[in-house]
């Protein structure tokens, strides 16, 4: 993965959590010049770091996202086109591991760098071309077997009153 | 893949934007109030998949007649609390209520679909008549527990 250094720092406005910054026209002919759905680093005057991607090209004029708000982004901030979609770490040694948002590890285990990544968006899925849930997941829980059974590969949530203890696990 | 998420609700607000969104993505819900799992407000939305294909034939109509018994058991409730007069089938209504709180929402109650089907049909029979489960009469013919019902004519 080609690291830029490259910085632009001309930013035309900020507005709610969208930034737009203004690049030459040779930007668009490097490798790592700004593209549709790209991550971007915006890089404040005290140093602090924030992310977001590109979601509008107009001629020269990039907007970005920034995930984290543009809260304390001023216009002398710089941005740094990192020249990919926001990725995933894709190995067996993500199991149990604990990601925050962005995809790094929050759990203090080892470093993933090394590993293979995946971007987050692929190409969408055929909901016709899906097979439909046939199978019964027998949980033994009689308010979930009888009344709302689980179907395997069916997709639940449960919601709690907040600070009560979790029922005892589904089987 | 399976998979169960769980998300807190802040304030018991459902609408609240977090477990809104939660349910909003998935295909099923349970409600956890108080370390009962609340028949009304879960779903599953592919349940019809399942119910009364890959499991008994009574599945089905037994949900929905529990699920609608309850429902008069929470109004019969709120008539008493509010100290109206009772009708017979009000108390065969709370004392059904009771009876499921303890047999199925109790989330210490384990048991296998089929031995919870056979308990749904003791404790209807226990509190009703046959003719007041507005059932199939093919259903009640063949599953409708007859000692219990004997009894509670005696």
């Amino acid at each position: 993965m080609p690291q830029t250094l490259v910085r632009y720092s001309k930013i035309l406005e900020i507005v709610g959590d969208l930034i737009k910054v203004q690049v030459p026209e040779s930007a668009h002919q490097k490798e790592t010049g700004p593209r549709f759905g790209d991550l971007a680093v915006v890089e404040s005057s005290d140093g602090s770091l924030s992310l977001g991607q590109v979601i509008n090209l107009k001629e020269n004029t990039i907007s970005l996202q920034v995930f984290r708000g543009t809260k304390g982004v001023s216009t002398d901030s710089a941005v740094r086109f990192l020249g990919h979609p926001m990725e995933a770490t894709y190995s067996d040694n993500i199991l149990g591991r604990v990601f925050r948002g962005t995809g790094e590890p929050i759990d203090g285990g080892p470093e993933l760098d090394q590993d293979p990544k995946v971007p987050i968006g692929g190409p969408s899925v055929n909901p016709m071309g899906r097979i439909l849930a046939s199978s019964m997941l027998r949980t033994d829980v009689p308010m979930i077997d009888l009344f709302n059974c689980l179907v395997e590969s069916q997709r639940y949530t449960a919601v709690m009153k907040k600070q009560r203890t979790m029922l005892g696990g589904v089987r | 893949m399976t998979v169960l998420s769980v998300t807190t609700m802040p304030g018991d607000d459902v609408t609240h934007p977090v477990p809104d969104n939660t349910g909003y993505i998935t295909e099923g819900q349970f409600y956890l109030h108080d370390g009962k799992i609340d028949p009304f407000g879960s779903l599953s939305r592919l349940k019809q998949n399942v119910i009364g294909k890959v499991t008994r034939e009574d599945h089905s109509q037994i949900m929905n007649r529990m699920i609608r018994f309850y429902s008069g058991a929470r109004d019969a409730e709120q008539k008493q609390a509010m100290a109206f007069e009772l009708s017979d089938y009000d108390r065969k209504l709370l004392k059904f209520g009771t009876l499921f709180q303890k047999r199925f929402m109790d989330i210490n109650v384990s048991l296998p679909l089929e031995q919870a089907l056979e308990l749904a049909w003791q404790t209807l029979a226990e509190c009703f008549e046959p003719q007041e489960l507005l059932m199939k009469q093919g259903l009640i013919d063949k599953y409708f527990p007859k000692e219990i019902e004997y009894k509670s004519n005696g």
